[in-house]
């Protein structure tokens, strides 16, 4: 057993250099708070691109070539689309941010006509005055976003310079780094552990990949809708509504909401309102009678009142981010309790309960 | 290398970092080279390559079981196989007719080169037909279904020489099973026939 011994020597080693770069980086992630948006963000990129990785790795290449191939073909789609776009958008968010008190002048009005026809209608038994609220929110919210600012600023530069590296690693090492934990897993839980790892994987890659395409098609029909209609600011507010539409429930509304203040405070309630409205309700009538159907609810199949809760308890505990990953996590812990229930009950059947 | 580290016998935490120091970084990987033979002598991984060795050695698990441990119980979900590299490992099952459901029946002995639980790869939530121990130290290597399906999907060449020898494996194994239970059927047929020896 002398190569054995050797090995377990060498091996603990390894370990105690490994438990101390996991805990470290544990605690780094928890210390700054930034390092946790960029982890979420670089695993969402591994595992958007770990299949044309996998693609190219099967043609003969090393993964690491494989990895420097998808990187080198990303760098220069950013560059073609920060060519193409970012002047565009660019002026858009100009001309937005100049028109600004332009259209939040004009949602007050609106709720100030909506609260005087609720006021009238109640008989004066309630007194509402949305208006002033929402004026006195924004401001609020302005003094909040100007105070928090520099925290933005930070977030976003860490994110944009870390995520790319740590999904490079991802991508390269994930398998090594995921071996590596397995192998600290005691011998009686090993197999069980493996499963679990593989299952939760899988559907949380499948789960990213439905969810990031379902956006891109919403961004694409709301894009080509606006750009019939004329309507200004199309490609800002669709990538807005793309990135709302991560949000299950509420997101597909939260999205409609800048195009729809744009449309009543240019026009009024008239046709061109009513357009995008139209262009907002195709989107999501595709969404949800298509691409949801055909692509997302294969995957994750959770009741629609554990998505509610899901994403309730994720907003109070980490905000939008926590809303984003919410689904994710449930789904994974979903995965856990049928696997050992499974195990412990030893139930050949399928167990039929619908979390 | 000059001498072994032995005269520093000392305790604790300052023994182990005289003995990593000492150690021979030079000299080739053992373990390593057990886990590359015991693949290429495999009959699923035989006739690969030294490359696709290689990957297939990058997927695997090494585990060590000390003796008396159980690598997987009967009627446990299974999801894969295990070769011996060293050591030796007992199968028992429950005997259903023993009115002691702890009194477990001896089937079988395996020991290094061998391989077992290959079932598991291509069932769906199969569950273990026998409890596996191991009676010495063992150390042993798994292949399991997340590991085929990454073959699958990042080599699907080696993929489809692996599912054969596979499918071959399983074909010998039913051979067997059908041939002993014709055997059984016969002698069972013999003892009941009035007159038949």
């Amino acid at each position: 057993m002398a190569i054995e011994q050797a090995w377990r020597r060498r091996n603990r080693i390894q370990f105690i250099a490994f438990l101390c770069i996991l805990a470290l980086t544990l605690v780094g992630v928890i210390v700054f708070e930034n390092l946790l948006f960029a982890f979420v963000v670089a695993i969402m990129s591994g595992f958007l691109l770990a299949p044309v990785v996998s693609y190219i790795e099967v043609r003969g290449m090393r993964r690491l070539t494989a990895v420097l191939i998808v990187y080198f073909f990303l760098a220069v789609l950013a560059t073609l689309v920060i060519w193409a776009f970012v002047p565009a958008l660019a002026e858009q968010f100009n001309t937005l941010r100049a028109g600004l008190p332009h259209y939040l002048d004009a949602l007050a009005k609106l709720l100030d006509s909506l609260s005087e026809n609720l006021n009238s209608n109640a008989g004066g038994i309630i007194h509402i005055d949305l208006g002033d609220r929402v004026r006195v929110w924004l401001v609020d919210r302005s003094a909040a976003f100007a105070a928090s600012l520099p925290e933005y600023i930070s977030t976003s530069v860490t994110v944009l310079l870390l995520s790319p590296i740590l999904t490079f690693f991802i991508l390269k090492d994930g398998q090594t780094i995921s071996r590596r934990l397995l192998g600290l897993v005691p011998n009686s839980i090993f197999e069980l552990t493996l499963s679990l790892q593989s299952q939760i994987s899988a559907q949380i890659g499948q789960f990213i990949r439905a969810r990031l395409l379902e956006s891109v098609i919403v961004s694409l029909v709301v894009l080509i809708g606006l750009w019939i209609v004329g309507f200004p600011f199309p490609i800002l507010l669709a990538l807005f509504a793309g990135v709302a539409n991560l949000i299950p429930y509420i997101g597909p509304i939260f999205g409609a909401i800048p195009g729809c203040i744009i449309a009543f405070a240019n026009a009024g309630v008239g046709a061109k309102f009513l357009f995008v409205i139209v262009v907002y309700t195709s989107a999501q009538l595709i969404d949800i009678f298509f691409i949801i159907p055909l692509v997302v609810a294969r995957i994750v199949d959770l009741h629609p009142l554990t998505v509610i809760f899901a994403v309730i308890l994720g907003s109070k505990l980490l905000g939008v981010l926590g809303m984003l990953i919410s689904i994710p996590v449930v789904a994974a812990l979903k995965v856990i309790i049928v696997n050992i229930y499974r195990h412990l009950t030893d139930d050949l059947i399928e167990p039929t309960l619908r979390l | 290398m000059g001498a072994r580290p032995d005269a520093f016998s000392t305790h604790g935490a300052s023994a182990f970092m005289v003995s990593y120091i000492w150690e021979n970084f030079f000299r080739k990987d053992s373990s390593a080279t057990d886990h590359d033979r015991a693949l290429s002598e495999n009959y699923l991984f035989k006739g690969l390559s030294k490359s696709e060795i290689s990957f297939i050695k990058s997927l695997v698990h090494h585990r060590v079981y000390k003796a008396g441990e159980s690598i997987f119980r009967q009627g446990e979900l299974g999801i894969g196989m295990y070769i011996i590299i060293a050591g030796n490992i007992s199968f028992s099952v429950e005997d259903g007719s023993s009115p002691d459901p702890q009194k477990a029946r001896y089937i079988t002995r395996l020991s290094a080169g061998d391989f077992f639980g290959e079932i598991a790869l291509v069932e769906q939530a199969g569950r273990r037909t026998a409890t596996a121990t191991a009676t010495s130290e063992c150390s042993l290597l798994g292949f399991f279904k997340p590991d085929l399906a990454e073959v699958i999907e990042r080599n699907p060449r080696l993929a489809v020489k692996i599912l054969n020898r596979l499918g071959e494996v399983l074909a010998r194994r039913l051979k067997e099973t059908t041939s002993r239970l014709t055997e059984i059927k016969q002698e069972r047929k013999d003892t009941e026939t009035p007159g038949g020896n």
